[in-house]
């Protein structure tokens, strides 16, 4: 131990005191381990660039062992060799490496060039890596080095708005949300149409969990060319991540670490306090509840008196003195503070590299007293073991917590903004019995909050560990075993409030989770040689076994006793209520074990360094389908030619790269349940019943007929592409169109309901994209303080259902967002269209006295000739028109006529395609600038042309009769009105139109609440997601603190956002089943505005 | 060199390692035939399947007794089943916005022939892991289960016979590879294949008493009950299509060579009824307490309803289908509501179930005045239930 520190006290003394203390001593002895010797000669130098502008920070290490000094701030550098030392490497991030023999020499003289970002960028291709040059599919990417400049959360937020046809959006703003990710729009309707996740091999569910402080890079792989080497789970996009390789490399200590404060950038405006009284009591007077009691309830006078009509316009106005309350801002106005810990060490010697990391992230969750942690913990180790063989392992856990997950927006929309004035008591005012809760001030949303337990713990562990050997010159045996673990637990409990139904006594559950996934790779690769100048041959065979299961279980009680809280009822589970007759208290189950055994091959062809070919077959077999038909087959092949090399574009100076690439291939998508193909059953309960007490019984598993015929899903795609690069590669880069077929979709089929089953998946469906995505690249200034870049990137896609069932021209779901809803049925998917479409009446503003003859004896209206009835679709309150529920009246809600059937009223088949959630484009622009020590980001992304279906304005503009009390949106302020400010009901049209001159919106009275275009909003929008601006210190001042890079930085992250949707935000994807109902904002946790500041931090 | 064989026979031996098994994988939480027939508790668990699908809102909880109870028989024409919107003749002659078509007889249809493909499926599952069954002789526990499978396929068809006529007949469970389409079969030969499983199985069952759970399953008894019931829908008169002009009513017509013997049947079967446990209850056994309203008894007929009350089963019951208290559904609310008046002639707003078996004049006039029960056909439980 002496010895190791007394010889690096040598070079850097202060630096090593810090190791010292920090514990890593033990990591510094595994890697010196293979390293000892001693110096005797000393050399000095200097770096520069081309132009001789002296180069600051370059390490300079003796190959071999982690011996090494960085140059100060002149360039120069003094090193002391030990005894045998033979090569220098100097290393620089965006310059490439140079090695330098010593020989005798003693000053060194190095000039160091700028890495050609683009066309050597090495890439993850599936199984192997290729140079960006050498590429024949269609592959995009984003540095690991671009990522770490941003202070984000995780791996699927670094590749938002950065690559062209790539589309990423969380489901709303809570901090563990689900990210959507979808690669050229994806070809399935029913089934999953989410990528293929790879991290550094392993498949994964998702890339949520891994900070960006861990990737060195992520490659999507878009076309089957390069997918197809994943076959049967390839037709929705590969997602590779690699994370950070070791490197041999002096030791590297990294600490990046941010503070960050989270606000609530917009709130849904809704009713004051007066307005909101207002509109209630009138509901009250129309509903079936006592407008007596509500007055009584509210200390309002009784207008139907004189005197009480006198004093009626006062006892409303005086809400606008009582204390008014902005739930949403209650919830989640309050700026929450998060904080993250990134701690990597790395190092080694030619031999033994190794890395480390840790990260934690606590973030206290915009919403009040909900909260999530993350912890990471990550380390890879490769050792040489003897020539040619090597081995590597990497170790990866992950645990993340979330508490009081799930947003409460409705609840904070809904909930009365002042608390009654009068009598709620239901013994002195028992007339005000219903529907107290959203007014009632004891279950005011933060109480209601308080009154929940809701944790959530998932842990993960992964170990991978592989062997390599090159047998012969060129001949690689790699030989890859990785399993995973995954525990989740989730603790739920409903405390008093919740459960004042059963006399406010708790409910509580546990839910356990255990999954595993083992894989095996064996894979030869083969670098031919002796083929000639002209010939280069690569070939790839490799062979995979994939497994999983899981198992999950669940205990659930009811009714403990009214003192018990959270931590008790968990304690204690067995105390529930046990006179209850209640199923389902324990379950535990096992999932049916999903196996994958794979045999696949490559072959990558060069012919004069110009003309590339690939060629890709997978075969795959799955356990989730019949013996039949579990075997499939994916081949794919792709031709690129590197115009740029041909002699007659050698006089085209400006042209640093052209490339053409065209490639065609089939990928599958597996990713359906198993056991559609046979019949078993499941155990059950809840049954029938004897003696009062219900059954357990079994039942078909499937609720469709089973079909032993089931297969994968293939998509073939074509696609066609040019890379480039001009003007000393100032200007760079892709265009990509593509045409991908969709075919054998699964589609449940109608099938005669007499077989006892109404439907059965088949493999009949058909779906295509189209579309072109370009990305583009210009470094604009590269002065030496002065750098400005920029890149740009669009997708446009477009889909079409080409085909569904034999005789099935549409198929219509229900996002079940709105209960009772009409239609019910809101989305649609039809033949010959893009899929996602949003079904509903449009609307038409609202009747007005002008539509109708007025008959003062019975008060009622009559509609007019060609003016169609609405109500009949919503129905009004029991008591509110004379015309009754289905009659229209003045000011309620009026759609449009679009149907020549039915002439007089509105009926289904006015139900229409309404809106569209599919976006025209999609895309990104970036920009970087440096100037002298400063940087800056800012990152833009934008949907263009999609439609939201806003179910939460929807549902909280139609009040039913039953739904009293219950606060809804600000712009009903401007309602149409049937009473005065005096309470008065008006009946006569000149009386209603003096009223109502300035209205501008229907009453939002609806018995059945009606999905018309009203609540379907354009969802264009553009965010500045990202703006950051950072600033490093000098290195002559961090160097005398042995920091070789010191950066402090300031981000906003949600920066500002143009748009014209009137929700909380346009990136929302809140439905249960997003695939069958995208686009829908119901209930969504707002995104924050952040402001971080950060600091990065290199030892 | 040696290097080479020794990586050559290291690939092979790694690449052959995939076997056919690897692809083969089940669960344990998802099990098939052989384990469940194997014991009693599984195959009782089983046909519980039926039960519950039998007693499903969208069938006999609902469906079946609100909407689509009736015609079928003789009293099919009846005038006075008629009502805007729902009756006039629905089930036969729907309109097409009826919401027969579009919801309750649709949904009478799919729950139904839902329940005869799970009875398909026990009965299939018995007969392959439990052979015995088809040749026994006497009653055993698996024959009364196998029975029990028989018994509500058979109510699944007499109900949908009863409200769609000639149906589709599917005694196996459906399967991937069967012929989709099914053509009717004329009611007769459907009614015929119910009387035969039913004459066959029925005395392999257990009387109600035999069994844990009397009432609450089915047994001999019910199952003679329902084969004299099919044998008299067998014999009465039908409407039968005319299947060379949809737009015919067709024509009102019985079996008239063999309903005779049908009828005869039909009283084999009451005959064998009667000879087991059940009867009707005839006299009050209680005590009376004082001449109050409140006390007297000596009414046999509210005995009944007071051992329903008292959860005793009376052997009144030949089956009573179960209906736990957190069951949710529809009966409730269907048959206790208050009636809107003894002088309303239209029926009262929410008691479908009460009216739609007790306002046949005919029935109600022809009951003798002694019967107790005539004054009951009329009254819906009181007290608003939602």
């Amino acid at each position: 131990m002496r010895k190791i520190n007394q010889k690096l006290n040598v070079y850097e003394p202060n630096k090593w005191r810090w190791v010292h203390r920090s514990g890593v001593v033990f990591f510094w002895m595994l890697m010196t381990f293979f390293n000892s010797s001693a110096q005797n000669k000393s050399v000095h130098g200097t770096v520069t660039e081309k132009d001789g502008v002296p180069i600051t920070g370059v390490s300079v290490i003796i190959k071999g062992t982690t011996t090494g000094v960085t140059t100060g701030t002149d360039g120069n550098f003094t090193l002391m060799l030990p005894v045998g030392a033979k090569t220098l490497v100097f290393s620089f991030v965006g310059m490439k490496s140079q090695q330098v023999e010593i020989g005798n020499q003693i000053n060194f003289n190095i000039i160091l060039e700028e890495e050609s970002v683009e066309i050597d960028e090495v890439v993850a291709i599936g199984y192997g890596t290729a140079k960006k040059r050498d590429l024949t599919g269609s592959v995009a990417s984003v540095r690991g080095a671009d990522i770490a400049k941003m202070p984000i959360a995780n791996a699927a937020q670094a590749i938002q708005g950065k690559m062209a046809g790539v589309t990423v959006t969380s489901v709303d703003g809570r901090p563990d949300a689900a990210v959507k990710i979808r690669v050229r729009g994806g070809g399935s309707i029913t089934q999953s149409n989410d990528p293929l996740y790879i991290v550094d091999g392993y498949p994964v569910s998702g890339i949520s969990d891994i900070p960006s402080s861990q990737i060195e890079s992520i490659d999507v792989l878009k076309d089957a060319s390069s997918t197809a080497i994943y076959g049967a789970r390839g037709a929705n996009g590969i997602i590779i991540v690699t994370t950070k390789t070791p490197k041999a490399n002096k030791l590297t200590v990294t600490y990046d670490g941010y503070f960050q404060i989270k606000t609530l950038p917009k709130t849904i405006d809704v009713l004051n306090g007066s307005d909101y009284v207002m509109f209630n009591w009138e509901l009250f007077n129309f509903g079936k509840y006592s407008a007596i009691a509500y007055e009584k309830a509210f200390a309002l006078t009784d207008p139907t008196t004189t005197a009480g009509a006198a004093g009626f316009k006062a006892s409303i106005d005086a809400y606008t003195n009582v204390p008014n309350s902005n739930w949403q801002k209650e919830i989640y106005g309050k700026p929450t503070y998060s904080k993250s810990h990134n701690i990597s060490i790395s190092g080694g010697t030619d031999k033994s590299k190794y890395n480390l990391s840790f990260n934690n992230i606590d973030d206290d969750a915009l919403k009040i007293n909900s909260w999530y942690k993350r912890t990471n913990i990550f380390g890879k180790f490769s050792q040489e073991l003897a020539k040619g063989l090597n081995f590597n392992f990497d170790a990866r856990y992950t645990n993340s917590q979330v508490f009081g997950d799930g947003p409460d927006t409705n609840l904070a929309i809904r909930y009365a903004p002042v608390a009654p004035q009068g009598d709620i008591t239901t013994t002195g005012n028992p007339g005000f019995n219903m529907s107290t809760d959203q007014v009632n001030p004891v279950y005011n949303p933060k109480a209601m909050m308080d009154d929940n337990y809701d944790l959530s713990n998932a842990t993960k562990i992964q170990f991978n560990g592989s062997l390599s050997w090159e047998i012969l010159k060129g001949l690689t045996l790699k030989s890859e075993y990785g399993i995973f673990y995954g525990w989740t637990k989730k603790y739920s409990f409903v405390g008093p409030l919740g459960s004042i139904s059963v006399g406010g006594m708790p409910s509580a559950s546990i839910g356990r989770g255990e999954s595993n996934q083992k894989r095996f790779v064996n894979t030869l690769n083969y670098e031919v040689s002796g083929l000639g100048q002209n010939h280069r041959l690569n070939v790839l065979i490799g062979q995979e076994l994939n497994s999983s299961d899981s198992e999950s279980s669940s205990m659930v009680g009811k009714q403990y006793p009214t003192n018990f809280t959270s931590d008790k009822a968990f304690a204690m589970m067995d105390q529930w209520n046990k006179t209850l007759s209640i199923s389902d208290i324990i379950s535990n189950s096992y999932s049916v074990p999903d196996h994958l055994s794979s045999f696949f091959g490559r072959a990558n062809y060069t012919f004069k360094d110009k003309y590339l070919l690939t060629a890709t077959l997978r075969a795959d077999g799955s356990s989730r389908f019949s013996p039949e038909n579990q075997w499939g087959y994916f081949p794919a092949a792709a031709v690129a030619w590197r115009v740029k090399d041909e002699n007659f574009m050698k006089n085209l100076s400006y042209v640093n790269n052209l490339k053409l690439r065209v490639s065609f291939g089939y990928a599958g998508n597996n990713n359906i349940s198993p056991d559609l193909w046979r019949n078993t059953m499941n155990a059950a309960s809840g049954g029938y019943s004897f003696n009062n007490v219900r059954q357990s019984y079994y039942k078909d598993a499937s609720t469709l007929m089973i079909n032993p015929d089931l297969k994968w899903e293939t998509t073939i795609t074509r696609n066609l592409g040019i890379d480039f690069g001009l003007f000393d590669n100032r200007i760079y880069g892709t265009i990509d169109g593509y045409w991908n077929t969709t075919k054998d979709l699964l589609v449940e089929s109608d099938i005669p309901a007499y077989l006892g089953f109404l439907t059965q998946q088949q493999n009949i469906g058909q779906t295509r994209n189209r579309g072109v995505e370009i990305s583009l690249g210009g470094d604009i200034v590269r002065s030496k303080d002065f750098t400005l870049s920029a890149n740009f990137n669009v997708g446009i896609n477009r889909s079409k259902i080409e085909k569904l069932a034999d005789g099935m021209p549409y198929k219509q779901f229900g996002s079940g967002a709105i209960s009772v809803a009409n239609p019910s049925l809101d989305y649609q998917f039809e033949v010959g269209q893009q899929a996602g479409l949003i079904r509903g009446y449009i609307s038409d503003g609202f009747y007005t006295t002008k539509d109708f003859a007025y008959d003062p004896t019975s008060k009622k209206y009559t509609l007019l000739a060609g003016i169609p009835n609405s109500a009949v679709v919503y129905s009004l309150p029991e008591n509110m028109s004379p015309n009754g529920t289905t009659g229209a009246y003045p000011g309620a809600l009026k759609l449009k006529k679009i149907a020549t059937t039915d002439p007089d009223k509105i009926t289904s088949a006015d139900i229409t395609i309404i809106g569209n959630t599919n976006p025209k484009n999609v895309g990104g622009f970036n920009l970087n600038s440096t100037y002298k020590n400063f940087d800056l980001m800012m990152s833009f992304n934008w949907s263009y042309g999609n439609d939201i279906y806003n179910a939460n304005k929807l549902s909280a503009a139609s009040m039913t009769q039953n739904t009293v009390n219950v606060n809804i949106y600000g712009e009903f302020a401007n309602r149409y009105r049937i009473f005065d400010q005096n309470g008065q009901r008006v009946y006569d049209p000149a009386g209603l139109d003096a009223l109502n001159a300035n209205a501008t919106i229907w009453y939002p009275y609806q018995n059945t609440p009606v999905i018309h275009s009203w609540g379907i909003e354009d969802g264009s929008f553009l965010r500045l997601n990202n703006f950051t601006l950072g600033y490093t210190l000098p290195h002559n001042l961090t160097q005398r603190a042995a920091i070789s890079k010191l950066r402090f930085y300031a981000t906003i992250y949600n920066a500002w956002i143009w748009t014209n949707y009137s929700g909380l935000d346009p990136e929302v994807d809140a439905a249960k089943n997003s695939s069958l109902s995208p686009g829908l904002d119901m209930n969504a946790y707002p995104r924050a505005r952040t402001f971080t500041f950060g600091v990065n931090l290199v030892f | 060199m040696k290097h080479i064989l020794l990586a050559f026979s290291i690939v092979t031996l790694l690449f052959t390692n995939s076997c056919k098994d690897y692809l083969q994988t089940e669960s344990p939480s998802k099990i098939q035939n052989d384990f469940i027939f194997s014991t009693e508790a599984g195959t009782l668990n089983a046909v519980l399947a039926i039960y519950t699908e039998l007693s499903n809102g969208l069938f006999l909880a609902d469906r079946v007794p609100m909407n689509c109870d009736g015609p079928g028989s003789d009293i099919e024409l009846r005038p006075d089943y008629g009502e805007t919107g729902r009756g006039e003749l629905i089930n036969l002659f729907p309109s097409g916005t009826s919401s027969f078509l579009t919801s309750e007889g649709k949904d009478e249809w799919n729950q139904g022939y839902k329940t005869i493909n799970v009875a398909n499926e026990v009965i299939k599952g018995i007969e392959t892991v439990r052979p015995e069954v088809l040749t026994a002789t006497t009653p055993t526990n698996f024959t009364q289960m196998y029975g029990e499978a028989i018994t509500m396929r058979a109510l699944c068809y007499f109900e949908l016979v009863r409200n769609f006529g000639d149906i589709p007949l599917l005694v196996a469970p459906s399967t991937a590879g069967m012929d989709f389409k099914i053509p009717a079969k004329n009611r007769w030969e459907i009614l015929d294949r119910l009387i035969a499983d039913l004459e066959k199985f029925a005395p392999l069952m257990k009387w109600s008493n035999e069994l844990p759970q009397k009432a609450e399953r089915m047994s001999k008894g019910f199952a003679y009950g329902l084969l004299a019931k099919i044998d008299l829908l067998r014999g009465g008169y039908s409407l039968q299509p005319n299947l060379s002009d949809p737009t015919d009513w067709g024509t009102y017509k019985r079996d008239e060579a063999n309903w005779k013997t049908y009828y005869k049947k039909a009283k084999t079967a009451l005959d064998a009824l009667a000879s087991g446990p059940h009867a009707l209850i005839v006299s009050d056994t209680r005590a009376k307490v004082n001449a109050g309203l409140n006390g007297v008894f000596g009414n046999p007929y509210q005995l009944v309803f007071q051992n329903q009350m008292d959860k005793v089963i009376s052997s009144e019951s030949l089956w009573e289908m179960a209906f736990a208290r957190d069951y949710g559904g529809n009966w409730g609310y269907a048959f206790a509501r208050a009636h809107a008046g003894p002088n309303t002639p239209a029926n009262s707003t929410k008691a479908y179930g009460a009216i739609r078996f007790t306002l046949l004049v005919r029935s109600k006039g022809s009951a003798p005045r002694r019967n107790l029960r005539r004054d009951r056909y009329r009254r819906g439980w009181c007290g608003d239930s939602v």
